[in-house]
């Protein structure tokens, strides 16, 4: 009576326990559930032989592994990684078989799992689907950078035939409201020249352009480099009344940077802090460092990051409001960059007002291979 | 009908190339655009008619392989050939069908086996351009298919049966 209620429990709970026989056959033992005896095509006797292996073709690759089960060998059970059979009516028949040892008895029980498969595909497949959704967006994103780059650049050409005529006329010194507005001309499409030239290296430095391995090996001296970038913002800023002041960094201030980067990394900054300074005003130029890096900060009296800008200034369009306004892409390159080279860099509201822009680099071994000093 | 052969064959293939598809469309001549991933396996026969040759494929459709599931080697066992399942708009997963064909290679030895280009409805968005589908080609049957359609899938799956019928 109880193995009999036993059977119609695991049947109720869509399991089949088949017993193997010594010729590989399996005879069915309790009751069989409802997709069993579908599948069979009626209610067995017995002792009537099954061939698993036919009925279910997994059961081919899983039959192996079970016999170490069933000759004693290691582990008393096994289960198999659930598969899909199809009914009839094309219903999906999702199962899981499990090998086990039971006294004398070598055991296999086939059970429906439907619960446990709708659960785990749903897992699966929403991650898959993110999976290929991101993968189509990082694509998408791609081809449109490439377009810009295509844009920006084609923009380039006709602009630079402005600045030539705009420089020959510039020569001829135009007396008057003439000479002024052609300055105003000069000045803007200088800019403009300065913005396309960003964006193009935001695209090189995104796009292959940077080796982190090569990183490593490029070498540069602030000592050389700060004095050169500060002299050649100083005309601007005498234009705005504005005054730079920087520290000297000593001989051998070596860090991991190269040359060029470094160059626009520090004239980014310097932009800025003169375009945002009130006329009259100072930007400070300091260098501080301790063994392993070296930090240069560039701080204005400007009225400084509001604060809901401040957590995405080193984003990708990141950029503030108004005419003062880049393209958005002049920090973003300076925070790819950097890090590139292993540094960090960031923006503190100093108490007393103003902005101060930082960035640290990690110091270099020189030629002879010792650290710079 | 003089002979009736059983064969199993294995689709592999990254995930969400269409493999599930392709066999609902060869043995059942439906599609749904509603994307289910495959767990496990799953197991579909099919019988083709050749002349007076008659064979059944026993199709292992496997889970795609990506960073979620690997392919387990274990499956191959017994395979008589394989179909290597490629999206077209995705050319990631050409590398990820011809790795899958080096590690079904080095178990099976070399059985016949086809390349499926599918997602041929979408041909205008192919990241596959010509001259890569024509170095495939060089080294493969290749067939470009849609599931969504139909079109290309039966004679894929037909000439691959056809390299399994017994000689």
């Amino acid at each position: 009576m109880e193995t009999s209620i036993a059977s119609s429990i695991l049947a109720s709970l869509g399991k089949v326990v088949l017993e193997r026989q010594p010729d590989g056959t399996f005879l069915q033992r309790g009751d069989a559930p409802a997709w069993f005896a579908h599948r069979m095509r009626g209610v067995l006797h017995a002792d009537t032989p099954i061939r698993v292996e036919s009925l279910f073709p997994f059961l081919e690759v899983f039959l192996p592994e079970a016999e170490a089960v069933w000759q004693g060998e290691g582990a008393t059970r096994i289960d198999s990684d659930v598969w899909c059979e199809t009914a009839e009516g094309g219903e999906e028949l999702p199962l899981e078989a499990t090998a086990l040892l039971v006294g004398p008895a070598r055991l296999l029980v086939i059970t429906r799992c439907d619960e446990l498969f709708h659960e785990r595909r749903l897992v699966l497949q929403r991650a898959r689907e993110l999976r290929i959704t991101y993968d189509a967006l990082a694509r998408e994103i791609e081809q449109k950078d490439i377009l810009m780059h295509c844009i920006v650049h084609d923009l380039a050409s006709p602009l630079q035939t402005i600045l030539g005529v705009l420089s020959s006329l510039d020569e001829r010194d135009p007396p008057g409201e003439d000479g002024v507005l052609l300055d105003a001309a000069l000045d803007a499409a200088l800019r403009q020249r300065s913005m396309i030239r960003e964006i193009l290296t935001v695209f090189a430095a995104e796009h292959g352009g940077l080796d982190a391995t090569h990183e490593e090996a490029v070498v540069c001296d602030l000592h050389v480099v700060l004095p050169h970038v500060v002299a050649e913002h100083e005309r601007t800023a005498r234009g705005r009344n504005v005054r730079i002041e920087r520290d000297a960094p000593p001989p051998g201030s070596f860090v991991v940077a190269d040359e060029p980067r470094l160059v626009r990394v520090l004239a980014n900054l310097l932009d800025n802090a003169v375009r945002h300074s009130p006329v009259g005003g100072h930007v400070h130029v300091r260098v501080r460092g301790d063994d392993t890096s070296l930090e240069v900060s560039v701080e204005d009296e400007g009225p400084g990051v509001p604060p809901s800008l401040a957590a995405r200034l080193f984003e990708r369009f990141g950029r503030g409001i108004g005419p003062e306004a880049g393209t958005g892409l002049g920090l973003y390159f300076c925070r790819i960059t950097v890090e590139r080279w292993g540094g960090a860099i960031g923006y503190a509201a100093p108490p007393e007002g103003g902005a101060r822009f930082w960035f640290r680099l990690r110091r270099a071994a020189t030629s002879t291979g010792a650290r710079a000093a | 009908m003089s002979t009736l052969a059983k064969r199993k064959v294995c689709l592999l293939g990254a995930t969400g190339v269409g493999k599930t598809s392709l066999v609902l469309r060869f043995v059942r001549s439906i599609f749904s655009d509603t994307y289910q991933t495959t767990i496990g396996t799953r197991i579909e026969t099919k019988h083709i008619h050749y002349d007076d040759h008659e064979i059944v494929l026993v199709l292992w459709d496997l889970s795609g392989e990506d960073e979620f599931q690997r392919v387990r080697l274990s499956y191959l066992r017994g395979a008589a050939g394989y179909l290597l399942v490629a999206d077209g708009t995705r050319r990631a997963t050409v590398e990820t069908a011809l790795a899958l064909h080096h590690t079904a290679a080095a178990l099976l030895g070399d059985v016949p086996r086809v390349l499926v280009l599918n997602k041929a409805d979408l041909r205008a968005l192919w990241e596959l351009d010509d001259a890569s589908e024509r170095e495939l080609a060089a080294r493969w049957p290749v067939f470009e298919t849609s599931a969504k359609t139909g079109a290309g899938v039966e004679e894929a799956f037909r000439a691959l049966g056809h390299a399994l019928l017994p000689r």
